[in-house]
């Protein structure tokens, strides 16, 4: 449960997560609370939808951390439309987030490397047709990422923005459709994106677990708080030395949890590190 | 390759930050108010930071020259650092700095002006100092970018009274290989044997390479020290650190050497966990290692024994005047 991939998509229109949701096969997530929620069946892949604004998208991110369970290696991704006066259609990773209401400035990280090239981001209180050339425009950006950097790994969030108008390209003829279309314009772009952080989430999750002898022997034997963090070191540490001797083995003739953690210790003690 | 710099506005115009963008390409530039915006925030992973770092130009405000660790020295009575740079291109498993930020990037101070002011107030009151640069960071691998030691190194000329020491593993000897070398100026290589480097010192050049650059310097008469720190344990250690000791006194001229100093491997308790969950299969945490009231360390009979051992092999070849431990109390 919870192991990669381990995603929470936060969105502010119903439109901008359609295409998402067939992607990745989500389901409508049945509770009673202010948000739509979708969640994979097969996956740890769950999906809100925030409403318009910044005050939404924080408070749906923290609804979602909290409603989905989010882990340490969860990847948290703010995806939807945004203005820009340049390169209508693109999709843009975001590496600066100002909030126009407060000027409080937020720089995600700049971690993967892929096609998709990076903007600034202005997130604004009210839909702006004063396009600039140097920040888009949007209206959740700085609320979703103020919240999410406070309780997700920080290099796992990431901002996603298609361009959807411009002064060509007026934001009073943005529908359902166009929008759809321009998703489904760069929903090729978007997996391999997310296929990279992918990879840094499994990272971070085989960092975070115990060695699998670990629950064999904590079910076995009764340890102690302080022996179960000793245990866990020292399993690490005799796998690392010992990849190929079998621990059921060793500890055989062991009675209790003490005599399993003198035995793994004098093992890992009596043996020096072979560095070919 | 860096593909992204930050840089203080406060700094936007500055010389050096422009001579510094000058030599990158197609790099993105995002202004910042301070460098802590990006640096070392919460929630940031040293680890998946490393993967793609970027630059950060900034300002160092203050701090430019600190007291060095007690029990951390080559002979002089006081001894200081600086660090021009935070973090370091190589990727080393034992380095202190993934326990000490949370991020990755390489935070570069544009200001050098302040550190020579500094270095100079300290250097008045006339007494042998020794300054050691490449604490938080490695003194000549991003020289070709920050152009640090070309700018210091004239300076220390006419201080006769003062060592700096610019510690490295690079090979990268510019701006070496242009200038008189200077006599208080010594460049240190971090040295272990190769087997250990290459499974250690992750991205750095090898031994080999190591020991062909301090060939090197040393034909072109700079004075190096040899850094043989941290001391690792292993398997056969004794073996290696005799062959290391040999392949590089057979290289180098004794007259070159400035000083040989050796130092145990210990981490504050609190960065030790911290760099030990980051990894699931680093070798080097299996130890064996005890600890004390605040540090996680090889075992005392290990420790004095790799040092005691290791300076014997160095008295071989060069006098005991030359040979320093290097360990914090």
């Amino acid at each position: 449960m919870n192991s990669p991939p381990s995603i929470r998509w936060l969105v502010a229109l119903r439109a901008e997560a359609k295409e998402i949701i067939s992607q990745y096969e989500l389901k409508s997530f049945e509770h009673e609370g202010p948000y739509q929620i979708f969640k994979s069946k097969k996956y740890d892949i769950w999906l809100i939808i925030s409403g318009i604004g910044k005050v939404n998208a924080a408070a749906a991110s923290a609804y979602l951390f909290l409603k989905s369970k989010a882990t340490p290696w969860s990847i948290w991704i703010n995806f939807g439309i945004a203005g820009f006066e340049k390169n209508y259609g693109t999709i843009f990773k975001i590496d600066k987030i100002i909030s126009h209401s407060n000027n409080k400035t937020f720089f995600p990280s700049k971690v993967i490397k892929d096609k998709i090239e990076y903007a600034s981001l202005l997130t604004v209180d009210r839909a702006q047709e004063n396009y600039s050339k140097n920040y888009m425009y949007d209206m959740e950006g700085s609320g979703f990422f103020e919240t999410t950097s406070k309780i997700a790994s920080h290099d796992l969030i990431l901002v996603l923005k298609i361009v959807s108008d411009n002064s060509n390209n007026k934001v009073t003829s943005i529908n359902k459709d166009n929008i759809d279309c321009l998703v489904k314009k760069n929903i090729l772009a978007v997996k391999k994106c997310l296929k990279n952080l992918i990879d840094l989430s499994e990272e971070i999750y085989i960092s975070k677990q115990k060695p699998k002898s670990f629950y064999e022997l904590t079910s076995k034997y009764s340890f102690t708080f302080s022996q179960k963090i000793a245990l866990e070191d020292l399993l690490k540490k005799w796998q690392l030395l010992f990849p190929k001797r079998k621990l059921d083995v060793i500890i055989n003739d062991c009675k209790d949890s003490k005599s399993v953690i003198i035995r793994l210790k004098s093992d890992i003690d009596e043996t020096a590190i072979n560095w070919s | 390759m860096i593909d992204t710099i930050y840089i203080e506005k406060e700094i936007k115009k500055h010389p050096r930050t422009l001579e510094i963008l000058s030599k990158f390409r197609n790099v993105r530039t995002i202004a910042i108010d301070r460098y802590g915006e990006v640096f070392n925030r919460k929630n940031q992973n040293f680890r998946i930071q490393k993967k793609n770092p970027c630059l950060i130009l900034a300002k160092k405000h203050k701090g430019f020259v600190l007291p060095a660790p007690e029990g951390f020295g080559i002979g002089s009575s006081k001894n200081y650092y600086f660090s021009h740079m935070y973090n370091c291109i190589y990727d080393c498993s034992y380095c202190f700095l993934q326990g000490m930020y949370s991020s990755a990037n390489f935070v570069l101070f544009v200001n050098y002006e302040d550190f020579v002011l500094e270095i100079k107030k300290l250097i008045s009151k006339k007494e042998n100092i020794t300054f050691f640069s490449g604490y938080d960071c490695d003194s000549l691998a991003l020289e070709k970018i920050t152009g640090f030691a070309s700018y210091i190194l004239p300076i220390f000329k006419e201080y006769s009274n003062c060592i700096l020491e610019l510690r490295t593993k690079s090979n990268q000897i510019k701006p070496l290989d242009k200038i008189e070398p200077i006599k208080n100026c010594v460049i240190a290589f971090s040295l272990m044997p190769d087997k250990i480097s290459l499974a250690l010192d992750k991205k750095a050049p090898t031994i080999k390479r190591r020991i062909a650059t301090i060939k090197k310097l040393s034909a072109l008469g700079w004075k190096i020290g040899l850094r043989f720190d941290p001391l690792i344990f292993g398997d056969s250690w004794k073996d290696q650190y005799q062959d290391l000791h040999e392949n590089i006194f057979n290289v180098i001229n004794i007259s070159s050497i400035h000083s040989i100093s050796y130092g145990p491997l210990r981490f504050p308790i609190a960065m030790y966990k911290k760099i030990n969950s980051m990894y699931q299969n680093e070798k080097l945490f299996v130890g064996p290692f005890e600890q004390n009231q605040s540090e996680v360390l090889y075992k005392q009979e290990i420790e004095e024994e790799m040092t005691e051992y290791c300076k014997n092999l160095s008295l071989n070849f060069a006098p005991e005047s030359l040979i320093f431990n290097c360990k914090s109390n």
